[in-house]
């Protein structure tokens, strides 16, 4: 008796675990990020019901003020919500969005845009110019938001009328449209001094949603703007976006019928995917390259450098170890105004490179193990570091993969205290200069590496403001570093989404930034 | 008792006292520099050294210890720098989903775990002792993300039964607990079951079965009631690690419970983040020792406390 006693008690706990589980409806629950509390109008608990769309993250958003950080998971999040003056498109050219048209003075330090009109804020009021100068005086003046130092070269910015912005800037400023492509407009409330210190807690913008709610850890739960600009959008009544960082959970999401759009999937976890999607790769403006420490022997010797370009096969990473990916040996990658095609995606060339190292070491290298140095922040990073281990060993040098974590890799470059260290950078506003500047000309990432001419090219590009005058710079400068090789570069990304069979509009963007307001389900 | 609890308290605070300076220096030892990681890769350098003057990363070390151990005295513990909200509010809001997830557990783990060990020591060689052994291993055995992924397979995408992960209502608690249930079951089985059977192997349990004491009662309100110290003691331990929030546990479910947040602290170096939750778990690991240990001398009335 007292026995059967004890075995009940145990059967009903495992019971009770599993009547649980029968209890829940046997349809796709709606999402999990999404809580009751979210939204208690909605009839989006009804799973029947098609009109929520959840998208599982790679990265968890840092809040929900859109200039507090300049992070690619708030950008792509809060896209949803605010809108840019423009946007760059899939072939790297200006769209007009809360702006119309534009145009620059003789001296090229006046730039005028036109605003849209009839556009409203999700809560009614009009979106006029002083939305677009409060936004800016903000980023401006506020100098702890990470969006401020993209705007360094504007000294004012004047709403003469409800249509009107004009930005002044004290010298031509190439990159500023590309910048303004980041910069998502808020209502003017924003002008308030307080959130030059605070973040900024609006929920409403001129974009396709509204925040309902943002609970960290479960992202940002948002409705349809009723008072969308663009008519018949957007296509779905609630936008989910919910951290998944691991990719077997995000998996596991999308075949549950959970989430409806993963990406950053590597070609394996896609093989793995089985039920119904449509899979959109996308090669994006991301690059990933190895940063040689020019200072440090034998990196000091451009004939090593140059044999280390050659000796890298791309090939074989790009397809046999990442699955998926273009092989690339120069920046800006394809796609990018100045992309120079006059160097091989893949120059590969062993018995040049062995050459090479024999010039630099007639006895054969006999100097320190070089550290080739990464976090496991890209994809398949540390298969990554071993092939180019092995690749490099051929011609003869020491090489040993040193794996960190992110924030310990962000130190080792910006302190110069590394070998090899390989890296990735997305051009996220869609404009080579930040990177060219900033890796090479103010030597954030201390290669220690020093090309006049090259480098006045590329600060000459980054003064100009027609784009084929830029792309000629740009070429100028790549020709005359590729032979010394300071930064090696290894293959460009394709970002990998796949999206459940019934959902529409969905498109990717090589800068990442996509267009909620086209998604939803069927037509 | 008073006097022994009273002491213990003041302990447990030095304890606390002692984690929050060593947790404190070890990030600052750590390479890593959060002012950089709260901008863009490609921030230059005056950028990066301002964040750092904003966010007084630029001063010594022993002068941000002073100034933090200063604020911290009167209850202020700054501000998260990934998420810029206070960061009692960061962590707080955390907890629920954790207590929820561990108390589950923990709650599951001992009405599942302790009959399945007196069954497994009391009625040896029938079918409960083998089960007991079996599951001791395989629950220990079992990698705990593995077993989470077969859960979301099978009830999530086979079946369509709980969601796949995320928080929110009780679906979002099933998967995880079961998952923390394999590991502490198992460790509860081994311990039930291997102590019994020491009790039951004593003089007196011979005597009072000598005497015609009901097998019942041998059984449970002798032999059980001498298991329960050890067990109290492991379960205690227990309810402590899984207040930490299990790290790799919510990160297979995405659940966003303490365990996770300072998991992605730690990514982002998100120093007061990491510091608060650390110390907020460390003081309910001290609590919870405390307790355990008065529950001793309820337990068993031979334990006193000088």
């Amino acid at each position: 008796m007292n026995r059967r006693m004890i075995l009940a008690v145990g059967l009903m706990t495992a019971l009770t675990v599993l009547s649980g589980c029968g209890g829940a409806p046997k349809t796709p629950v709606p999402s999990g990020g999404t809580s009751n509390t979210a939204a208690p109008s909605s009839p989006a608990q009804a799973p029947a019901k098609k009109d929520t769309v959840v998208y599982g993250s790679t990265a968890e958003v840092s809040g929900i003020d859109p200039h507090w950080r300049f992070s690619l998971q708030d950008l792509i999040t809060l896209r949803a919500v605010y809108e840019p003056l423009l946007n760059v498109n899939k072939q790297g050219k200006f769209e007009g969005v809360l702006a119309e048209s534009w145009s620059v003075s003789a001296d090229q330090k006046t730039w005028t845009f036109k605003l849209r009109q009839g556009v409203k804020f999700a809560d009614g009021k009009p979106f006029t110019g002083k939305a677009v100068k409060a936004t800016l005086d903000r980023v401006l003046n506020g100098k702890k938001l990470g969006f401020n130092f993209l705007f360094g070269k504007v000294t004012a910015v004047e709403a003469p009328d409800d249509s009107t912005v004009i930005i002044k800037t004290k010298e031509v400023d190439g990159p500023l449209l590309y910048n303004l492509s980041t910069l998502y407009i808020t209502p003017e409330d924003i002008a308030d001094p307080k959130y030059l210190e605070n973040p900024y807690e609006g929920k409403v913008g001129t974009g396709p949603f509204t925040i309902v709610e943002f609970k960290k850890g479960s992202g940002v739960t948002m409705q349809k703007n009723p008072h969308y600009w663009r008519s018949g959008l957007p296509k779905t009544e609630k936008l989910v976006i919910r951290p998944i960082p691991d990719e077997p959970a995000k998996i596991a999401a999308f075949r549950s019928g959970d989430v409806q759009i993963v990406d950053g999937l590597s070609p394996d976890g896609l093989k793995t995917l089985q039920s119904d999607y449509t899979v959109l790769p996308e090669p994006v403006w991301q690059t990933e390259f190895l940063h040689l420490n020019t200072t440090r022997p034998p990196l000091n010797n451009p004939k090593v450098r140059q044999a280390i370009n050659l000796a890298i096969n791309r090939d074989m990473i790009a397809k046999d170890v990442i699955g998926i990916g273009a092989p690339n040996a120069v920046y800006p990658p394809k796609g990018l105004v100045g992309y120079n095609d006059k160097f091989a995606p893949n120059p590969y060339d062993l018995t040049k490179a062995k050459v090479l190292m024999k010039e630099a070491f007639p006895n054969g290298y006999n100097g320190p193990t070089l550290k080739l140095m990464s976090s496991p922040t890209y994809v398949k990073t540390e298969e990554v570091l071993q092939v180019i281990t092995e690749q490099l060993k051929e011609i003869g040098l020491k090489v040993e993969p040193q794996l960190v974590d992110a924030a310990a890799r962000a130190d080792m470059t910006s302190s110069g205290n590394f070998d090899m260290a390989y890296l990735g950078s997305i051009a996220v506003t869609g404009d080579p200069a930040r990177y060219l500047l900033e890796r090479l000309v103010t030597d954030a990432y201390k290669t220690g590496y020093r090309n006049q001419a090259a480098f006045d090219a590329i600060v000459g590009a980054a003064k100009e403001i027609d784009p084929a005058k830029q792309d000629a710079l740009y070429k100028k400068a790549q020709d005359l570093m590729w032979e010394e090789a300071p930064i090696v570069y290894v293959y460009q990304d394709v970002w990998i989404t796949a999206v459940a069979k019934n959902l529409t509009g969905y498109v990717p963007m090589p800068h990442r930034l996509v267009d909620w307001a086209t998604v939803g389900y069927g037509g | 008792m008073r006097r022994f609890l009273l002491r213990r308290l003041v302990e447990g605070i030095v304890v606390l006292v002692g984690i929050s300076v060593v947790v404190f220096v070890i990030m600052r030892l750590a390479p890593g520099d959060p002012a950089r990681l709260m901008l863009p890769d490609t921030a230059p350098e005056e950028a990066v050294r301002a964040m750092r003057q904003q966010m007084g990363l630029d001063r010594p070390v022993y002068e941000q210890l002073a100034l933090f151990v200063a604020r911290a005295a009167t209850g202020d513990f700054g501000k998260s720098y990934y998420f810029n909200q206070p960061v009692a509010r960061v962590v707080i809001e955390a907890v629920p989903a954790t207590m929820a997830l561990a108390f589950t557990s923990i709650v599951l783990t001992v009405l599942m775990a302790v009959p399945l060990g007196v069954l497994a020591a009391t009625r040896r060689r029938t079918l409960w002792e083998p089960l007991a052994l079996f599951l001791g291993v395989v629950g220990q055995a079992v990698p705990v993300f593995w077993l989470g992924l077969l859960l979301i397979l099978f009830f999530s995408v086979r079946l369509h039964w709980l969601p796949s992960g995320g928080g929110g209502d009780w679906r979002h608690l099933v998967m995880p607990s079961m998952t923390l249930v394999g590991y502490s079951a198992s460790l509860v089985v081994r311990l039930t079951r291997s102590q019994m059977l020491e009790e039951l192997g004593h003089d007196y349990i011979r005597t009072a079965r000598a005497k015609g004491v009901s097998d019942r009662a041998v059984n449970y309100r002798h032999a059980l009631r001498n298991t329960l110290i050890p067990l109290v003691t492991v379960i205690g331990l227990q309810i402590g690690a899984l207040m930490g929030g299990t790290v790799v546990t919510e990160s297979v479910f995405n659940y966003p419970g303490v365990g996770m947040l300072i998991y992605t602290a730690i990514g982002t170096r998100d120093y007061p983040v990491i510091q608060y939750a650390v110390l907020l778990i460390s003081a309910m690991f001290v609590l919870l020792n405390i307790l355990v240990d008065a529950l001793y001398s309820w337990i068993d009335p031979r334990v006193h406390y000088q």
